[in-house]
């Protein structure tokens, strides 16, 4: 590409526009650097690139905008949104914390019922029933006793005690081994006549078979009905004692029964199916 | 294109658009309604302008415009009337100042696609697309604008 008089128009104004590539443009560049009448065209032609007047504005500009409007809801959602989200979290942490404390004491209900349940519980359910005991029987129909004054209005007493000791070296659901001594001690109305009404002592129960867990924890049940209502059977024997001796290692489950009283004298083996 | 872009257009073309409008038909009023239509009629439109191609159609809608006003113009007018006189009454301050004298002297076409190109700096593609002109068109029209205004400076640099 060489400058010459009838291209030379055409190449400086492709050369000013930038169309030119970097090759050619350079070499348009040394020609027109060594030849005057050229740099001097060159000069002029650079010359003709108009500049723009900055200082020219759009008169009253901002009238032209449109006002934007946000709705209120718009404008404080985000706020809303922040304020309600707080709440929500705040909410969910204490409920958080109240859920996990309820479940750790029902845990700890449920593990101490457990470990004395089921005896220990119904026993207690037993405790809280109304039942009519000796001393809330019409007292014509029986031979008058000699209550002692400082015993005529003193209520019913009972004194459940449940002892559960844990041995140690235990596995995870392994049958605790325990004793509960299950003591229905009712009041010495007088020194020979009232004594223990009905008193069940020493109910030990073993531990059931490793792999029948629930089915042992049923039988406990199922004993403690029975003890139930032997208990409620024989609230009206004087002087007697009942003696339960549940063999839940056995095959088949038994609860043997002894009584002794002024008339009465029996023993049994009842098998739980 | 949204409310908010709408704005921002009016923001940063409007300025651009009225210093080509003015300094096309030289009427600062009719320059100022030109623009002010041309953002009219983009507001009515505005569900149908992209953004990104917002600049450009301002343009083309006030080359339009323009071109509409100069054609209206020219009706009620005599030529003599339209005419600016360049060197009759200015003194000369410098190239710049006789530049945008001499530019007013420049057919339509070439005075429209040489401040396209150099006021906001459009490819020929773009400038095509606002004059409605081809783009050997558009390059010949600045070729012949360059090429009268250099000669017109030379002469100018000469007689000085």
């Amino acid at each position: 590409m060489k400058l010459n008089k009838e291209n030379y128009e055409f190449l400086l104004f492709e050369l000013l526009e930038g169309n030119l590539t970097e090759e050619d443009a350079n070499k348009i560049k040394t020609e027109i650097e060594a030849d005057p009448f050229y740099s001097k065209e060159w000069e002029l032609m650079q010359q003709t690139i108009l500049s723009p007047e900055k200082n020219i504005c759009m008169p009253e500009k901002e009238a032209m905008l449109v006002a934007i409007s946000v709705p209120a809801y718009k404008i404080h959602f985000v706020s809303v949104l922040k304020i309600a989200a707080s709440f929500v979290l705040i909410s969910s942490v204490i409920f958080y914390f109240y859920k996990q404390r309820s479940d750790l004491a029902q845990q700890d209900r449920t593990e101490l019922s457990d470990n004395r349940d089921p005896i220990a519980a119904n026993d207690q359910k037993i405790n809280n029933e109304e039942v009519p005991l000796i001393d809330n029987i019409d007292q014509n129909k029986r031979v008058s006793p000699i209550i002692p004054s400082q015993f005529a209005n003193t209520k019913h007493k009972r004194d459940v005690r449940s002892t559960q000791n844990k041995p140690t070296g235990i596995k995870a659901n392994q049958w605790v081994p325990f004793e509960m001594n299950v003591k229905k001690v009712d009041l010495k109305y007088s020194g020979s006549y009232v004594q223990n009404v009905a008193k069940t002592e020493n109910l030990n129960l073993e531990y059931p078979h490793p792999n029948a867990e629930t089915e042992g924890k049923n039988l406990i049940v199922k004993f403690n009905r029975i003890q139930k209502t032997t208990l409620l059977v024989l609230r009206d024997i004087p002087n007697i004692s009942v003696k339960m001796t549940p063999n839940l290692k056995a095959k088949k489950p038994s609860l043997g029964f002894e009584l002794k009283g002024n008339t009465v004298y029996a023993n049994a083996l009842i098998q739980v199916k | 294109m949204t409310p908010a872009q709408y704005n921002q257009c009016v923001k940063d073309h409007a300025d651009g658009i009225f210093r080509f409008v003015l300094k096309s038909i030289k009427d600062r009023d009719e320059a100022k309604n030109i623009v002010q239509n041309t953002f009219e009629k983009v507001w009515v439109r505005i569900d149908s302008v992209i953004y990104e191609k917002a600049k450009s159609y301002l343009f083309t809608i006030a080359y339009r415009e323009m071109i509409d006003h100069i054609r209206y113009t020219k009706k009620f007018m005599s030529t003599e009337q339209m005419e600016e006189p360049v060197y009759k009454q200015d003194t000369y301050t410098g190239t710049k100042e006789i530049l945008d004298k001499l530019v007013n002297k420049l057919p339509e076409n070439q005075k429209s696609a040489i401040l396209l190109r150099d006021y906001e700096g459009h490819d020929y593609k773009t400038i095509s697309e606002i004059t409605g002109m081809t783009e050997a068109q558009v390059k010949v029209n600045i070729f012949r604008a360059r090429q009268f205004l250099k000669e017109c400076i030379g002469k100018i640099e000469t007689l000085i």
